[in-house]
């Protein structure tokens, strides 16, 4: 307020915020628009389509979102929350192209990641998220704490995978990394300023929201253009040699053998 | 009090994850993989034939029952249980080469064979369990003990296994 006194021009705190946050939403489409051209002329969209599906989702809806805004802003708010909920579902699609490309190279783990990010989805889904918003009282309460759930959720997904690339030896190239490296900053990010929003009030923390969530996003973005501006083959690919690889055939009836073998043992 | 435990966890992941990455580097040596020197092939006839002799009670019992060295006999048990830990944890490095074993040459956009990929997963998942459940079994009780349950009422794992068998024998034979 003393700075207003001193320079009549100047914005306020909170319109400084806003400013800011709307300058920052901005870079997204911007962003987004540069990875789906760049994903079309380095045909990357054949091998991460559900990471483009989302990217493409979040285009359209960022536009259909400012639309509203600009036309109808009375619909905005209803209309905002129902396109960033439906966002917060749709990012689980990150996760399953990340824990898709994980295993890729290795036949008998091919859908680990899938399982594991389904199931971990699934169970906390059912006994950490879902509660939020069966047992609330308020209204904006618990889209912040199904937010932030849902956030955690995702971060513990990241972990288990990365843990179990780390366990199985598999080689993050530079373009599964940066998808990884990108939305574990989001998330990270997110976690954080939700769990500000939750103990301080929506309405104290709305500013810090305004700017962190797209910021965060932005951030996110610009790791996942870095990471996927060319389209880089998964290390092991290029240093395995081609006496030890196997195709998947072969693999399969290795482990039908070990099984075979195993049963053989415990049925004796 | 709430908000520094999740700025706590979101701290904490991202060090993880920087952390994991930064340790998951192609140029970086993976300490999880098995020596390789230390794992036999269950091509190797000789191999199963020792495993045979690993497990057999007959030679322990004919030492307490017939011959009457009774401590003998549990000397024997003894060895033949860390013998048997041993090869257990053989097979099981042995397998985790070939779940590590890459895709000779997979094609650059994802297969359409999801049903094979959640069988071998299934495979491979089943083994770990029944691996690990037989390293207790043996550590807990020695290697003459038969406490293994059967999987064979369950019907996805006898359809892929009815699947693969054919072929999976013919290749066994071919090996030897």
């Amino acid at each position: 307020m003393g700075e207003r006194g001193s320079c009549g021009a100047c914005p306020s705190p909170a319109e400084f915020m806003h400013i800011l946050g709307m300058a920052i939403s901005f870079c997204v489409p911007v962003l987004e628009v540069l990875l789906i051209l760049r994903g079309v002329g380095s045909r990357a969209f054949r091998v991460f389509p559900l990471f483009y599906s989302y990217i493409i989702y979040c285009t359209c809806g960022f536009i259909g979102i400012y639309v509203i805004y600009w036309f109808d802003p009375g619909e905005y708010p209803s209309a905002y929350w129902i396109y960033y909920l439906i966002s917060i579902l749709a990012e689980f699609t990150i996760l399953v192209e990340i824990s898709d490309q994980i295993f890729r190279p290795f036949p008998a783990l091919r859908n680990l990641g899938r399982a594991l990010t389904v199931l971990i989805s699934l169970g906390l889904g059912a006994l950490y998220i879902l509660p939020t918003i069966l047992g609330a009282t308020s209204r904006s309460h618990p889209l912040i704490g199904f937010t932030l759930r849902a956030s955690v959720t995702k971060a513990i997904i990241l972990a288990v995978l990365f843990y179990a690339a780390r366990h199985y030896g598999s080689p993050l190239g530079r373009n599964v990394g940066g998808l990884m490296l990108g939305f574990s900053i989001y998330v990270a990010m997110n976690v954080a300023v939700y769990a500000g929003a939750m103990a301080f009030g929506s309405v104290l923390f709305a500013p810090i929201l305004w700017v962190m969530g797209p910021l965060a996003f932005s951030l996110c973005l610009l790791v996942w253009t870095i990471s996927l501006w060319d389209l880089a083959p998964m290390p092991i690919l290029r240093t395995i040699s081609t006496a030890t690889g196997r195709d998947s055939e072969g693999v399969a009836l290795e482990l039908t053998r070990f099984n075979s073998e195993l049963n053989r043992l415990l049925h004796r | 009090m709430i908000t520094l435990i999740y700025a706590a966890i979101a701290i904490a992941f991202l060090i993880l994850v920087l952390g994991l990455f930064r340790k998951t580097r192609p140029d970086e040596p993976d300490e999880c993989m098995p020596d390789k020197h230390s794992v036999p092939s269950t091509g190797n006839g000789r191999w199963l034939n020792l495993s045979e002799r690993i497990f057999d009670p007959t030679d322990a019992r004919w030492l307490a029952e017939e011959l009457g060295f009774p401590k003998l006999a549990h000397t024997l048990i003894l060895t033949r249980k860390r013998i048997a830990i041993h090869w257990l944890e053989a097979l099981q490095a042995s397998f985790d080469e070939l779940v590590r074993t890459p895709e000779f040459m997979p094609s650059e956009v994802p297969e359409e064979r999801s049903v094979g990929n959640w069988q071998m997963l299934w495979l491979t998942l089943r083994f770990k369990f029944l691996i690990s459940y037989a390293l207790l079994v043996v550590k807990l009780f020695g290697p003459y003990h038969r406490l293994m349950p059967s999987f064979s009422w369950f019907p996805f794992s006898q359809g892929s296994e009815r699947r693969f068998r054919r072929p999976a024998l013919a290749n066994s034979r071919s090996s030897h």
